[in-house]
C-alpha cells in the first residue's frame, strides 16, 4: 500500500519541485523578467534589486550598476555595469567609459579607471579612484554602432562625520551616548540642558536652560556660549541661529531658538569660553 | 521507520509550496518595524498638536473677527477691478489653493499660490517666508498690483462703508476721517510714486490708524484662515488601526503598492527629511534643484524673503502685533544665511497633495510623476545637500510612492 503512494507521490513532487522552485528562483534574481527578447521597448530587465539602474539620456540603452560593496569608499572602489539594448538584450562589443566628477568641487578622479568587459552585457570597472568624502558623479558613456549615449549616476563616497567632511568613519549611533549632561571635549566643563518642552518635537522651536559647572561641580559664571549644530549624514546645520539671551546667573544661561527639521541623527555643539579657557561640548540628540 | 518514508517527501512538497510564496513576497507589505511605526504615528493627523494662538494677534480665536474674516475673504470688493477676492486664487473648491502655474489677480504673479489648510501651525508663509503670520500675510496680496491692486487705505475705506458694526464690535471705533474721500490709491509704495506720493501727503496720525485697521482687518482674515484644516485621510485610518493592533485591516485600508509607496516615503526615498510631521511638511526652506518655471525669471526664494520679514512693518517684533518680546522666537533666531538659502522655499503640506496639480513654486510641474522623476533624478548644484540624493529610484518605486500619496487625500474643514 505504501509503495504505491510513494510511486505516485514521487513524479508530483518533481513535478512540484521543478515548477515552484523555479519559479522561487526566477522571482528572487530576475524581478522583471522579459529577458526572452520579446520585451517591449520601454521594458528593461534589472536583475539585481539593490543595484543602482538607469536609462541612457536618449533611452537607447539601459545601465544598472552593480557595487558588491554596496557602499563607495574613499580611494579605489571596483563595480560592474550591465547594458542591455532598447531590445532588452545584452550589449556586447561597446565601448564604455567612466568619468568620475565631483560636482562639488568641480574636480574629476586622479586616474582613469579601467573597462574590462565581461561578456553578457557586464563590463567591470575596476581602479576607479574617487579621491574625497561628498557626492560623486558617475558619468558612463556607452558607444556602439557609431551611437555614443550617456548615463550618470550619483554615488555617495565615505561617509561624512563633520559638515566639513573630514572623517571617513561610520557613526554606530546605537553606540553614542545621548545623555543631556556631558564633559567638555578637553574635560574643563560640564553641562547640562533642559528643554523648555516636555518632549523635544520637530519643528517645535523651544529653548534651553543650560547648567555650567567645572568638572568637579562649582558654577561657572559669566561664561560667552556659541551654540551651533549639525546632522553629519546629510551635512547641514540647524536650520536656526540660537543664542544665549539671559544669563541667569549661578551658571545658569538660558539658549533660545532652538529647533530641529527633520528626522535623525543631530549634533549640538556648545563653544564655551570662561576664565580664559575654551573648550566645547557635544550633545547626541536622536529625533 | 514509516513515517521516515514519508518526511522526505513532505519536506520537499512543503519547501516546493511555500518558496514562490516567500520569494514573489519576501516581507508583508503591512508588517512594520516598532521605529516605522513610531515615525508613521509622527505623521498622523492624530499627533497634530493643539491649533496654536497667533500671540502676534489677540483675535487669533475670537468667533466674530472668524465671521467677519470670512466675509472679507470672498469679497471682491476688495480689488481694484471688483474681481478679485483671496477666495479667487485660494478656491474653497480646490483645496484653497487654484490649478495655475502662476497665481492670477488683476494680472500674473511670478508663483503658484499656496494651499491655505493647515497654515495655522506654519511660521511662516509665502514661498519665500516674507511674512511671519498668517495676518500679515493676508495684508499682502491686497496691495500687490498684480494681485488685488488696491492699497490699505482703500481697504479702511471699504471696512468703513461695508462692515462698520462688525468691525467696532470686534475692534472698537473706526477714525471719523475715513468717511471722507481719501486717495484711494495711497500707500507706501516702492513699485508706485504716485501711491507713495499720496501716502506721504496724509498725516503720520491718520497714516498711523489707516495702518491699524489695515492690521486689523488683516487680523480677522488671519482668525478665519486659521480654522481651515485638513480632515481624516486613509493614511491616517491606516495608522489608526495600526494603533489599535488591529493587523486584519490594515490591507483593506491601503493597498499594497500604497504600502509599498509608505515604506519609501519613510525609507529609501527619504521624503521625510522635509515632509515630516502630521502635516507632511517641516515648514522649512529648501532647494530642491527645481529649475525656474518656462515664463518665469530666476527665483532666489528664502534669499530674497528674509530681508523683506525683517522690514516687514506688520511682522511679529513691529508696532501692529500684539506679541510680547519673548514670543517672536522664530524672527529672533531664523537662519539669516543668503547663500544657503539661495533658491530655498517653503515645503508645502503632503496632505491633499494629488487633488491640486500643478506643482512646485512656479507650477513647473503638471503632475505628481513629474515631481517625484524630478526627485529621482535630481543632481547636486553646490546648494543642494546631500538628503535630496536619492539611489536610483526604479519606476516601479516611483509608482508606488505616486500611489501613496494618492492616500493623503481628506476632507478640507472651514468655518
Amino acid at each position: 500500500m505504501e509503495r504505491m503512494i510513494m510511486k505516485k507521490i514521487w513524479p508530483l513532487l518533481l513535478l512540484l519541485l521543478v515548477t515552484g522552485c523555479a519559479a522561487a528562483i526566477e522571482t528572487t534574481n530576475v524581478p522583471d523578467d522579459h529577458h526572452d527578447g520579446t520585451a517591449d521597448h520601454s521594458h528593461f530587465t534589472q536583475h539585481y534589486k539593490s543595484s543602482l539602474f538607469k536609462l541612457t539620456a536618449g533611452k537607447g540603452y539601459s545601465v544598472e550598476l552593480v557595487n558588491a560593496a554596496s557602499e563607495f569608499k574613499v580611494g579605489e572602489n571596483s563595480i560592474n555595469l550591465i547594458f542591455h539594448d532598447n531590445n532588452d538584450r545584452d550589449v556586447t562589443g561597446a565601448v564604455v567609459q567612466v568619468v568620475p566628477w565631483m560636482v562639488l568641487h568641480g574636480h574629476g578622479s586622479p586616474v582613469e579607471p579601467t573597462i574590462t568587459e565581461r561578456g553578457g552585457g557586464a563590463y567591470s570597472v575596476s581602479n576607479l579612484v574617487l579621491s574625497m568624502v561628498g557626492p560623486w558623479e558617475l558619468r558612463v558613456s556607452i558607444a556602439k554602432d557609431g551611437r555614443k549615449e550617456m548615463a550618470v549616476f550619483l554615488v555617495p563616497v565615505g561617509f561624512k562625520d563633520d559638515a566639513a567632511g573630514h572623517s571617513h568613519k561610520k557613526i554606530d549611533y546605537d553606540k553614542l551616548d545621548y545623555a543631556t549632561t556631558m564633559l567638555s571635549a578637553n574635560g574643563t566643563f560640564k553641562l547640562s540642558y533642559t528643554p523648555d518642552i516636555t518632549e523635544i518635537r520637530l519643528n517645535k522651536i523651544h529653548s534651553w536652560r543650560l547648567k555650567l559647572e567645572t568638572a568637579d561641580g562649582k558654577p561657572v559664571i559669566g561664561a560667552q556660549i556659541r551654540v551651533s549644530g549639525e546632522m553629519p549624514e546629510h551635512g547641514h546645520g540647524l536650520p536656526t541661529v540660537p543664542q544665549i539671551t539671559d544669563d541667569l546667573g549661578n551658571g545658569e544661561y538660558l539658549c533660545q531658538g532652538m529647533k530641529f527639521n527633520m528626522p535623525g541623527f543631530w549634533r549640538v555643539f556648545l563653544e564655551i569660553y570662561a576664565g580664559g579657557v575654551s573648550d566645547k561640548v557635544t550633545f547626541n540628540i536622536r529625533m | 521507520m514509516r513515517n521516515m518514508r514519508l518526511v522526505l517527501p513532505l519536506a520537499i512538497l512543503f519547501i516546493c509550496i511555500s518558496a514562490p510564496a516567500m520569494a514573489e513576497h519576501p516581507y508583508d507589505e503591512h508588517a512594520w518595524s516598532k521605529d516605522d511605526i513610531k515615525v508613521m504615528r509622527g505623521l498622523w493627523l492624530s499627533s497634530l498638536p493643539p491649533l496654536p494662538v497667533d500671540p502676534s494677534n489677540k483675535y487669533s480665536d475670537d468667533s466674530r473677527a472668524v465671521a467677519l474674516g470670512k466675509k472679507i475673504f470672498s469679497d471682491a470688493r476688495f480689488s481694484g477691478n471688483k474681481q478679485v477676492s483671496c477666495a479667487t486664487c485660494h478656491r474653497p473648491d480646490y483645496g484653497y489653493t487654484d490649478d495655475l502655474p502662476l497665481a492670477h489677480g488683476l494680472g500674473f504673479t511670478r508663483r503658484r499660490s499656496m494651499p491655505l489648510a493647515g497654515l495655522a501651525y506654519s511660521p511662516w508663509l509665502f514661498w519665500d517666508g516674507r511674512k511671519d503670520s498668517l495676518w500679515s500675510q493676508a495684508l499682502g496680496p491686497i496691495e500687490s498690483k498684480v494681485e488685488h491692486g488696491i492699497s490699505r487705505t482703500m481697504a479702511a475705506s471699504l471696512i468703513y462703508a461695508n462692515y462698520r458694526a462688525d468691525y467696532e464690535a470686534i475692534f472698537g471705533p473706526l477714525p471719523d476721517f475715513l468717511q471722507d474721500d481719501l486717495a484711494a490709491n495711497a500707500r507706501p509704495a516702492t513699485d508706485d510714486p504716485m501711491a507713495q506720493a499720496a501716502w506721504d501727503a496724509i498725516n503720520p496720525a491718520e497714516q498711523k490708524q489707516i495702518n491699524n485697521v489695515y492690521a486689523n482687518t488683516g487680523k480677522a482674515i488671519a482668525a478665519f484662515v486659521r480654522l481651515i484644516l485638513p480632515g481624516e485621510s486613509r493614511f491616517d485610518r491606516y495608522v489608526a488601526a495600526l494603533t489599535d493592533g488591529n493587523r486584519q485591516a490594515l490591507p483593506t485600508i491601503l493597498s499594497t503598492n500604497e504600502a509599498l509607496g509608505l515604506r519609501l516615503f519613510i525609507g529609501k526615498a527619504k521624503c521625510i527629511n522635509c515632509h515630516n510631521g502630521p502635516l507632511f511638511t517641516n515648514f522649512d526652506f529648501h532647494n530642491v534643484g527645481v529649475e525656474p518655471g518656462k515664463d518665469s525669471v530666476v527665483d532666489t526664494g528664502r534669499a530674497e524673503g528674509i530681508d523683506q520679514v525683517r522690514a516687514d512693518e506688520f511682522n511679529c517684533l513691529g508696532g501692529y502685533s500684539d506679541a510680547g518680546k519673548g514670543d517672536c522666537a522664530e524672527l529672533r533666531f531664523m537662519d539669516p544665511d543668503k547663500t544657503r538659502n539661495r533658491g530655498a522655499f517653503k515645503t508645502p503640506s503632503l496632505r491633499n497633495v494629488a487633488q491640486r496639480p500643478p506643482y512646485m513654486h512656479a507650477g513647473q510641474f503638471a503632475s505628481l510623476k513629474d515631481v517625484l522623476n524630478h526627485y529621482s533624478t535630481v543632481k547636486p548644484n553646490g546648494i543642494i545637500s546631500q538628503e535630496l540624493t536619492h539611489q536610483g529610484m526604479t519606476g516601479e518605486e516611483l509608482q508606488e510612492i505616486d500611489a501613496f500619496l494618492h492616500s493623503l487625500t481628506g476632507d478640507i474643514s472651514a468655518p
